[in-house]
């Protein structure tokens, strides 16, 4: 090597005189080997990356803005990917907003036991991911005597009620101002006509800016690969619901978008043993949601927010 | 600067770096490697995947229901003949062969106040009428007449199926569908698993 020689006349550099042990040009020539064979080591996991876009999902038009033919062309790409994936050929569906019907939720505070079914439905119905666990629904246990969610608890196991405490399942209130939609830099998440508030996750770019903006922790991240056994699968799917997400896209509760514009009562409703969970369309006086906006205390979760929420809490008069 | 004076200053440069500590170096490299490498898959916490068994969403409620009012798979007529006429025992307490039966109902205290006297196989409508098994909801109706109301608006209990009927047929669970009848307080139940913490990638609990 020529520049050694240069190297050792230089005042700068003192090569060991003793004949033993390594000198610090081999040693660092040594580290750096390794720490590039554990570079790519760590970095292995790209190789299996299968989520890089085509050009056609990359030049995707906004949702609100497809026509029909291009919205039915996007369903066909995502059943044909869905059923590479998981060996079944989907039902999928991108139901437009129902006319005259504005969606709403309500829940009563006095009934919850705090079974969490709810919790598991939601996750059997739409298809989140089972590793790392995402729940669109947290169920907060708190003491009897105020409404504190600061100190609330959510590992509670075993029998339930627990003497002393009450529950409140808490998911995405679907707010009429909503913090979240506003802070989206690209507009992958929005509300929709009926009062539903979606997300494209073929248009998210996991900047999670809404998941900070939202007063009810209602949003979920997947910061990995999501995991669904091909067996719990669900089928029958909405493109802004419960279709499969990817890596790096944020989700949450829909009202379960593609039951209930096809007039089906949400997973969570249909599971609760006590009947604490209503849900129905504010505008028609005969359904069970105006009436418990009629006759019932309602109150909103951090009402303070202005966020308008379209989930109400209640109790019995 | 005298000629070797730079030397004392720089400590790293004029250490002797022994054998081992670059053995160990590359042996932590390579450990690091093997972990970042076996752990490609594994989620925050490492352990297998969570099973959602079905359990935690079956949405039968919690008695299951019957078609008739029934005992041992007998109807009450089988035994109790009507011709035989109003019992005379105590109305408060279940005889031995209904040792079943414990009412905790608070001051609801009666067998007769519920069932029909002459008629087992039915409920007791006010003035000795007969309730079907089918409507059991005006047995309730005549002490819960605010449950009742709740319960035909659909803000008491549970509908299920849609909430359209224009789109499709609409259920609604009877009262005995979560109130045992003779103990109606909701029972306990256990509650499905809690969600394992999730750890945030460089986020530690
Ligand atoms: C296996 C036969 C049998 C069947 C079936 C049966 N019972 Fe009885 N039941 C009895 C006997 C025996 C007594 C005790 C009668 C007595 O002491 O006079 C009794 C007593 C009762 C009593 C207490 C009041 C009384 O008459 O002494 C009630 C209330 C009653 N039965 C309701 C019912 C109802 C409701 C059903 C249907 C769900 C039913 N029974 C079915 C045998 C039966
Ligand atoms: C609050 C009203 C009420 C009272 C009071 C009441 N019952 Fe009942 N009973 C019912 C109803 C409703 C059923 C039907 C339950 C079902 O099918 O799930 C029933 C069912 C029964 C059965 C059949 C249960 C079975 O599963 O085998 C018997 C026997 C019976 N009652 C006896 C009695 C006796 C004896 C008393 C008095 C000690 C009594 N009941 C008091 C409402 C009542
Ligand atoms: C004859 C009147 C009467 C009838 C009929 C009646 N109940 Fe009751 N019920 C009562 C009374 C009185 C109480 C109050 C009990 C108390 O305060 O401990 C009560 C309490 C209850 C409770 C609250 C229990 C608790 O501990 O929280 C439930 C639930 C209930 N009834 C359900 C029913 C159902 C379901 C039916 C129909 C199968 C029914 N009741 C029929 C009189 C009645
Ligand atoms: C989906 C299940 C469900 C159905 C169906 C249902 N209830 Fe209840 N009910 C509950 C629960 C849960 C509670 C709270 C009970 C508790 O805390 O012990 C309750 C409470 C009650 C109470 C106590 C008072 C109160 O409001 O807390 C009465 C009375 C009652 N129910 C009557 C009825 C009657 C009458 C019917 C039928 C017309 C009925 N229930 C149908 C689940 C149900």
């Amino acid at each position: 090597m020529a520049d050694e020689k240069d190297q050792h006349d230089s005042p700068y550099f003192h090569p060991k005189p003793y004949g033993s042990g390594v000198t610090r040009r081999q040693f660092l020539a040594v580290a750096a080997a390794g720490a590039a064979a554990a570079a790519a080591a760590a970095l292995s996991p790209l190789k299996d990356l299968t989520q890089i876009p085509t050009l056609r999902q990359f030049l995707q038009k906004h949702y609100t803005e497809l026509t029909p033919e291009e919205k039915k062309e996007i369903l066909g790409r995502i059943s044909a990917e869905v059923r590479e994936k998981y060996g079944v050929t989907p039902h999928l569906t991108a139901q437009p907003p129902l006319d005259g019907v504005q969606f709403a939720y309500a829940l009563n505070m006095g009934r919850c036991i705090g079974c969490r079914k709810c919790v598991y439905a939601c996750v059997n119905e739409n298809n989140q991911s089972r590793d790392p666990q995402i729940h669109y629904i947290s169920v907060l246990e708190m003491e009897k005597g105020a409404v504190n969610v600061e100190t609330s608890n959510t590992d509670y196991e075993g029998q339930v009620p627990k003497k002393g405490h009450y529950y409140m399942p808490v998911q995405c209130h679907h707010c009429e101002k909503p913090p979240c939609t506003k802070v989206c830099p690209v507009k992958a998440t929005w509300r929709e006509p009926d009062g539903i508030v979606v997300v494209d996750y073929n248009w998210c770019i996991g900047c999670r800016y809404c998941a900070a903006a939202c007063p009810y922790h209602a949003r979920r991240f997947n910061f990995k690969e999501p995991y669904l056994p091909k067996e719990d699968l669900n089928p029958e799917m909405g493109y802004l619901s419960n279709r499969p997400r990817q890596v790096g896209v944020m989700e949450k509760c829909t009202f379960c978008l593609h039951r209930t514009r096809a007039g089906k009562y949400p997973a969570c409703l249909e599971v609760c043993p006590t009947g604490s969970r209503k849900f129905g369309n504010l505008l028609d006086p005969d359904s069970e949601i105006a009436a418990i906006i009629r006759d019932k205390r309602v109150f909103i979760l951090k009402q303070e927010r202005g966020t308008i929420p379209r989930f109400y809490y209640f109790t019995d008069v | 600067m005298a000629e070797h004076d730079w030397e004392k200053t720089d400590a790293f440069r004029n250490t002797e770096i022994p054998y081992w500590l670059l053995l160990a170096v590359s042996a932590a490299f390579v450990a690091a490697a093997w972990f970042f490498y076996s752990n490609r898959h594994a989620a925050g916490h490492g352990g297998p995947a969570f099973v959602v068994k079905p359990q935690y969403y079956d949405i039968s409620p919690a008695r299951t229901l019957k078609k008739r009012l029934e005992t041992e798979g007998m109807a009450c007529g089988d035994c109790h003949d009507p011709s035989a006429g109003p019992s005379s025992s105590d109305p408060r307490v279940a005889p031995e062969v209904h040792s079943k039966v414990v009412l905790k109902h608070g001051p609801n205290n009666r067998c007769f106040n519920c069932h029909n006297n002459a008629k087992r196989d039915f409920f007791a409508e006010d003035g000795g009428g007969q309730i079907p098994y089918l409507k059991v909801e005006t047995l309730c109706r005549k002490c819960h007449g605010t449950t009742y109301r709740d319960w035909t608006s659909g803000t008491h209990g549970r509908r299920n199926g849609y909430w359209n009927k224009a789109a499709g047929e609409q259920k609604q669970l009877p009262c005995i569908a979560c109130h045992d009848p003779h103990s109606p307080a909701f029972k306990p139940m256990l509650a499905a698993p809690a969600p394992r913490k999730y750890t945030a990638p460089g986020v530690k609990h």
